[in-house]
């Protein structure tokens, strides 16, 4: 466990700004009868948030867009 | 398919800055007993939502300002299914609106300034040698007492974040030491015409803090307050 501490450096405020605001739209917000939805149109819903999530995380990081959106978010509530 | 944003009041006048929904898409506005869903009409052969769709469904909901922001992804087939979708929920969705209505979300994060101890040193190897196992032992130990003094701290750094928020703090989610970077998360639903002023108080309570630094983000869609997930 503490190699893995190790080996990530803590977030800083535009990626903190980006997973917090990531975490309440997926996470949060009311729910309408959810799985009856998944296979609307045939497509794979559960792969679209999925994606999401994935693509996320990974473009956190050194993401220069991300981080210009993540300012405007955390400082002029958009 | 729709892909869905936030509920409203029905009289509610609709985003003030967007004409259309995600990506260009048309902004569909579905009414029934009083409420309306905001939902942006999808293309199925669209490629899938991507970090930019987070931060523009974030913008709408501030556009639309008194709303119960929906899960996202959200996705309802066409406009009759999230009618009947409003009539199955349209008591629960109604008390919400009401009350979340002129509150805003503020998001606070704040960070240990050092990494704990236990977090930067190398596990112990108990195969290694006499005594190996006491010397896990006493790693353990250090590691606990070490977690037990943080979260105390932590929960005094809660306390003054509650008490600097003031008596018009509406209700706190707080999430306390959930990982050695993070000596708190927490979410304060605040009345949004008050939130500027709660953001700089809360600020200011902890910047002569030495051991932690804040980040607060907001004033947000109540997201955190909503309350009415797949449980309700």
């Amino acid at each position: 466990m503490a190699e893995a501490f190790r080996s990530v450096s803590a977030p800083d405020d535009d990626e903190l700004t980006l997973l917090e605001l990531a975490d309440r739209l997926l996470n949060r917000g009311v729910v309408l009868s959810g799985e009856a939805t998944i296979s609307v149109a045939g497509v794979d819903l559960i792969y679209l948030g999925l994606n999401v999530v994935l693509t996320a995380v990974e473009n956190l990081a050194g993401s220069k867009r991300g981080g210009d959106d993540a300012a405007a978010a955390r400082d002029h509530g958009g | 398919m729709l892909l869905l944003h936030a509920i409203t009041a029905a009289e509610a006048p609709g985003p003030a800055g967007a004409t259309s929904g995600l990506r260009g898409y048309p902004l569909r506005r579905i009414e029934h007993g009083g409420l309306a869903a905001w939902a942006t009409a999808w293309e199925s052969a669209a490629r899938p939502l991507d970090p930019s769709d987070l931060l523009a469904s974030h913008r709408l909901l501030l556009e639309l300002e008194d709303c119960v922001p929906a899960r996202l992804p959200t996705w309802v087939a066409d406009e009759a299914a999230l009618a009947t979708q409003l009539a199955e929920r349209a008591a629960e969705l109604s008390t919400a609106l009401a009350r979340l209505r002129g509150t805003s979300e503020l998001a606070l994060s704040v960070l240990w300034r050092d990494v704990p101890r236990a977090a930067d040193e190398p596990a112990p190897d108990v195969t290694d040698g006499p005594g190996a196992g006491t010397r896990y032992l006493r790693a353990r130990q250090r590691a606990l007492a070490e977690t037990d003094e943080r979260r105390a701290r932590a929960e005094a750094v809660r306390a003054r974040i509650e008490r600097a928020a003031g008596p018009r703090l509406l209700e706190a989610r707080a999430d306390v030491y959930p990982s050695p970077y993070v000596a708190l998360r927490a979410a304060l639903l605040v009345p949004r015409a008050e939130a500027a002023a709660v953001r700089a108080r809360v600020q200011r309570s902890l910047r002569r803090a030495g051991d932690v630094r804040i980040l607060v983000n907001g004033p947000w869609p109540p997201y955190t307050f909503v309350g009415l997930g797949r449980e309700a």
